[in-house]
């Protein structure tokens, strides 16, 4: 592992400046990071830790929605009595990621922002997304690889946080040097076809600041569900994070999200439409299942995340019924 | 059964002797352990699979500021080590090609870690890349390319056992089942990694290392240094977890120890995370093709096992893992006619070799798979035919194990009432709480195991002293090697029981090659077993001469005296008597200044023919059964193990607690390798080397785990214990696989059990119906 220096600007002007000028990589709870430190993936001469910045770390509601700072933790998104109240999908999500070690550590904007989980390139392999010329997944060990949206790199993106936002409809502030903007969540991911070495709209220098989650209508019901191989310490082999807008029953409005089966968390935009204007029987639930996954293309060895995905979607939408 | 409400120490739930000393971090393990001018030193490791070294240069490694010293192979003697002198195929350091990726080619020592993994890369190793071969079918193909140049088609054992008839075994069945079964590759996973420091002292060198057996690695340093093994001591700091991964010496034990030599300064080497996961030792994956042969009523006849071991690039303890798959398929369930045939085949795959099991667990999977099938088909409950053809005590096996005392029966039926009992219970509960379908099932799977063996040396011996102090407290020397399993603890109750003193009185010292008498190390569940006997019989030698010290003073035959509760008394006069401490010093006090010390030995009688493979292997077998009920969900393959309840015959249990911890902490590793863990390759390359992406079970996914012991007090064993450390795995994963059997109705002949898996087979069986 190579030696660092490690920087606590007290401005977001002062961050920009050292990770521009500087080549500084940021640096939040740090629990991706320093894995990729340590694994060799990179080596920054200068981490800019985002801890002394001012008013990244509250959390607090207004009258239209939730505002949650880059630095909150995961604890304390899942432990939090508004959001178990009102945004009760976030504090679900945030339960199931990796350990209560971790989430004491880890910050919404890192989980927003991490890397990928691909085992090649995490391993000594210099694939596409590290500037090399192959894919090994394509060919090599890819189970735990994308069915939806993949190529040229086939990566699933890793955050369960992400596809929670995404349900709820959330939006991300982000601030660079040459201003602010604030992006639907679903325009923050960018597929490996856009820009196979990022995952996020984020150009260097560029920092996530805060995430915006609209408040749910009174009679919006949703359900998060992760499925994975053990039950804590790992990602979703596919997880599903599910809202929905009934009136008398009928659906008006649902928004389907999967982790686990894309690049990027993956709207189901088919089974929205699918869902539109129904109720929820068992034939819907089916069809919206089936709509999942109808663009599918299953890689070598995961076929199977196919019939997981579809029947996923299936049990969670029957929750909901 | 022997009345056991007379001990004092043994068969109570006693923490670990060393349980403060862990818990409050005091403990010094290897890593803890710091010589002044210490250097550190780093493996450089090939990233070829197959390749030939046509030269090594090391000049500006050597060039590099605070580097000490570089060794390659051509400062060793280039001799070949491993257990058995006919399989031995692996030098320490690579001479002439490397075998696998993270084969180990040259070491570095500098003054501190970054410096030595720098220098690494500017080794330069000049290769030619060779053709590789990564499956057992590549390997065996005519014409593949041959990783060791002395044997052909890359077998390297052969074995072929028939015992019986086997054709007319199976032309008098009245059903014939045939399957194959495929295990997988999987890692031991110690908290603690591989480590070693090493010091030149005295004209000796000393070797601290985390090993399972300080004798066994200073004779592999001895052949290997080519030095008389007087010059090294080996010493056992505390272990954190071996599970048979620390059996063997490692390129780091090695290459500390002639790194010191050369630079006349201490040097530790440390395996990392990842070298651990892709380099270090791990389990013999085998494919295993059965056929049996059984009448209406469920009497198995015979039974013919063929294995097909991927051995990885060198021999390790693989010959012999294969070989005792014969005895466990012989040893659980009877059977008249048999034939094993057993290959263990290089590949350039890391080397596979001993794993807690021993080649055990995979026969088992495919055994008690076999028989869950059988009983299906049959008609028959699964637990009936398991008993129908159980092994009885007094009987002998067909490879020719003589077993004394065994529990097997009672175990079967005590995981099959309790187990039965949870499952009414599950089903009683469950239903109408609006959850969606999950699939539930019961499977039990058996397990036999040895107490010691004599497979690789003449004998199996352990050696042992008592030293009885001054102030009463007592200390015992031993060679036998505790690696977090508790055998200290286990063998001071030993002695605390024999002396009649309390526990709090003992000491133990052990695994030192110098300061501690010999004992073979932590394998074959030996420890209790073998080093059980020695310590008895050195307290026992002990005891009479402090008896006889006290038969002077109390004007009494020493005979007539015993000692309880530290006071040496006339049996039946309590009154008349004197404490424990009293006599020792008396003794010492004495004009003769008498200090007393207790010896003794212990070697199993045996009598296993290493030629045919055949005879008693070990002096007593323990036997077990498990029972696991799961929760399946057809939608998704999830698989929940609801409860598992195990039933051990130990023999005895010295320290009930502690045989518990041993029985629950095999069945997260059997879980774990039941459901999550596999060593995924890519053409040599472990891909999956973290803890992260290789998935041991977590806290949530543990069951409730239910333990018996029942206690068939073994004649030979030390107050009737026999082995439990390995035994307790093997019946985990065939266990959780017959209940997923069970629930989906679909048998998975292959390990680990995924939600892919069960998908797929869900899937098929639709398509079938
Ligand atoms: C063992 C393990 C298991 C895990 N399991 C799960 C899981 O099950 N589900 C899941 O969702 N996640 C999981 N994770 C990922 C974990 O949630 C993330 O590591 C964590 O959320 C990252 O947060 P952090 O604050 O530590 O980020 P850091 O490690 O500090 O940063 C992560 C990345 O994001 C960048 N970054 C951080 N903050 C910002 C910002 N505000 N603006 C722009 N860029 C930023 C950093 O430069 C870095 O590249 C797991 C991680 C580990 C190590
Ligand atoms: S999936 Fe992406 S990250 Fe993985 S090997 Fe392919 S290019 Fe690299």
């Amino acid at each position: 592992m190579e030696g660092f220096v490690y920087s606590q600007p007290g401005t977001l002007r002062e961050a920009f400046s050292l990770l521009t000028n500087k080549k500084g990589k940021l640096v939040a709870g740090g629990t991706d990071l320093l894995g990729e430190i340590q694994d060799g993936i990179i080596a920054p001469g200068l981490l800019v830790s985002l801890e002394r910045i001012q008013g990244l770390k509250t959390m607090r509601e207004e009258k239209n929605g939730l505002r949650i700072g880059a630095l909150v933790t995961l604890a304390e998104l899942e432990s939090d009595k508004i959001v178990a109240e009102h945004y009760p999908l976030l504090a679900a999500a945030a339960g199931e990621v990796a350990t209560p070690q971790l989430r004491a550590q880890a910050t919404i904007g890192g989980n927003l922002c991490q890397r990928p989980r691909c085992w090649y390139y995490r391993g000594d392999f210099n694939c596409l997304k590290k500037g090399g010329a192959v894919c090994y997944a394509e060919d090599g060990e890819n189970q735990y690889h994308a069915i939806l949206g993949g190529g040229p790199c086939h990566i699933v993106h890793p955050s369960d946080m992400a596809v929670a936002l995404l349900a709820m409809g959330a939006s991300a502030r982000v601030v660079g040097p040459r201003g602010e903007k604030t992006v639907p969540l679903e325009k923050f991911f960018v597929l490996p076809q856009v820009d196979v070495k990022r995952e996020t709209i984020l150009a260097p220098g560029e920092i996530l600041v805060e995430i915006r989650v609209p408040k749910p209508l009174p009679e919006a019901r949703w359900v998060f569900r992760k499925m994975r191989e053990r039950g804590a310490w790992d990602f979703a082999l596919v997880s599903v994070a599910a809202y929905a807008v009934t009136k008398d029953k009928v659906i008006q409005e649902a928004r389907i999200v999967l982790g686990g089966v894309a690049p990027i968390p993956w709207r189901a935009v088919r089974a929205e439409q699918a869902l539109k204007g129904k109720t929820l029987t068992g034939p819907v639930m089916r069809l919206a299942g089936e709509a999942t996954v109808t663009d599918a293309r299953p890689l070598s060895q995961n076929e199977y995340k196919i019939r997981l995905a579809r029947n996923l979607v299936r049990q969670v939408l029957a929750t909901l019924a | 059964m022997k009345d056991c409400a007379n001990y004092s120490v043994i068969g109570k739930r006693l923490p670990l002797i060393d349980a403060v000393t862990k818990v409050t971090g005091e403990a010094k393990f290897t890593g803890d352990l710091f010589v002044p001018g210490m250097l550190i030193g780093a493996i450089l490791r090939s990233p070829y699979p197959h390749a030939r070294i046509l030269n090594i240069d090391a000049s500006r490694a050597l060039k590099h500021a605070g580097v000490r010293a570089v060794v390659t192979g051509k400062d060793t003697a280039g001799v070949k080590y491993g257990a058995l002198e006919h399989l031995r195929d692996e030098a320490a350091l690579a001479t002439d090609k490397v075998r696998y990726i993270g084969d180990e080619v040259a070491a570095v020592a500098a003054v501190d870690e970054e410096t030595a993994r720098e220098a690494l890369d500017l080794i330069d190793v000049e290769y030619e890349p060779l053709p590789a071969v990564f499956t057992t079918e590549e390997a065996m193909r005519p014409g593949a390319p041959r990783i060791h140049d002395h044997v052909e088609n890359n077998v390297s054992l052969s074995l072929h056992i028939p015992l019986g008839d086997v054709e007319a075994g199976f032309a008098r069945s009245d059903f014939i089942f045939e399957d194959s079964f495929e295990t997988q590759c999987v890692a031991h996973c110690p908290l603690e990694p591989h480590i070693s420091l090493a010091a030149c002292d005295g004209g000796q060198i000393v070797l601290w290392s985390s090993t399972q057996g300080p004798f066994y690695l200073r004779r592999d340093l001895s052949l290997t240094l080519k030095l008389p093994s007087s010059k090294i001591r080996v010493i056992k700091p505390f272990v954190g977890g071996g599970f048979g991964g620390k059996r063997e010496m490692t390129a780091g034990d090695f290459c500390a120890a002639l790194l010191a030599v050369k630079t006349s300064r201490p040097v530790k080497i440390a395996y990392d995370r990842e070298e651990e996961f892709s380099a270090t030792r791990r389990r013999v994956p085998m494919k295993i093709y059965l056929k049996a042969g059984v009448m209406k009523d469920g009497t198995l006849v015979a039974k013919r096992c063929r294995v097909i071991a991927d051995g990885g690039a060198y021999n390790g303890r693989g010959p012999m893992i294969v070989a005792s798959g014969a005895s466990q398929m012989t040893l659980v369930y009877r059977f008249p006619h048999f034939l094993f045939e057993g290959h263990h085949v290089y590949t350039n795959n890391p080397v596979t070799s001993s794993m807690r099991g021993f080649g055990n667990n995979q026969i088992r999977f495919a055994d008690d798979s076999m028989m869950e099938r059988m009983a299906k088909e049959l008609g028959i409950d699964p637990v009936e035919l398991r008993l129908k053809n159980v092994r009885r005590p007094g009987e002998t096996s067909l490879m020719g194990a003589k077993v004394t005392t065994c529990g097997l029966p009672e175990c079967i039926e005590k995981v099959a009432e309790r187990g039965g009992l949870h499952k009414k219970r599950a089903q009683n509960g469950s239903g109408g709480n609006g959850r969606q379908a999950l699939l539930r099932g019961f499977g039990v799977a058996s397990a036999a195991y040895i107490s010691g063996c004599k497979l690789f040396f003449e004998h199996d011996s352990s050696a042992a002293i008592v030293k009885l102090e001054e102030d009463g407290s007592v200390c015992l020397l031993t060679g036998a090697s505790d690696i977090g399993q508790g055998s200290n603890t286990v063998l001071a109750q030993l002695v605390a029981e024999e002396l009649g003193i309390a526990f709090e009185d003992m000491r133990v010292v052990s695994a030192d090659t110098d300061t501690t008498p010999m004992d073979l190390g932590a394998y074959g569940s030996r420890t209790t077993f073998v080093a059980g006997n020695a310590v008895l019989a050195a307290a026992r030698d002990a005891k009479k001469q402090v008896l006889e010290v006290a038969a002077e003073r109390l004007e009494a035959d020493s005979a007539d005296l015993e000692i309880r509760e530290r006071w040496i008394c006339v049996k039946g006069s309590p009154q008349r008597g004197m404490t424990f401490q009293a006599a020792v010093s008396a003794a010492l006090n004495s004009p003769d200044g008498k200090s007393i010390m207790g010896r003794g030995y212990y070697n199993p009688p045996t009598d296993y023919d290493p030629r045919t493979r055949r005879g008693n292997v070990s002096a007593a077998y323990s036997f077990a059964a498990q029972s696991a009920e799961v929760e399946v969900n057809p939608e998704t393959g999830e698989v929940r193990v609801i409860n598992l309840v195990a039933a051990q015959d130990c023999g005895f249990a010295i320290n009930p607690m502690a045989t518990e911890g041993q029985i629950e902490g095999s069945v997260s590793m059997g879980l774990g390798q039941a459901l999550y863990e596999d060593l995924v390759m890519e053409e040599g390359q472990t891909v999956n080397a973290s803890f992260s992406a290789y998935k041991i079970p977590s806290v949530r996914d543990m069951p409730p785990v239910e333990s018996h012991l029942i206690q068939t007090i073994d004649p030979e064993g030390p107050h009737g214990a026999k082995g439990i450390g390995e035994m307790t795995l093997v019946p985990t994963s065939p266990a959780i696989a017959n209940a997923i059997y069970d629930a989906i109705g679909v048998q998975i002949k292959s390990l680990p059990i995924t939600p892919e898996k069960i998908l797929a087979a869900l899937k098929e069986k639709r398509a079938c119906s």
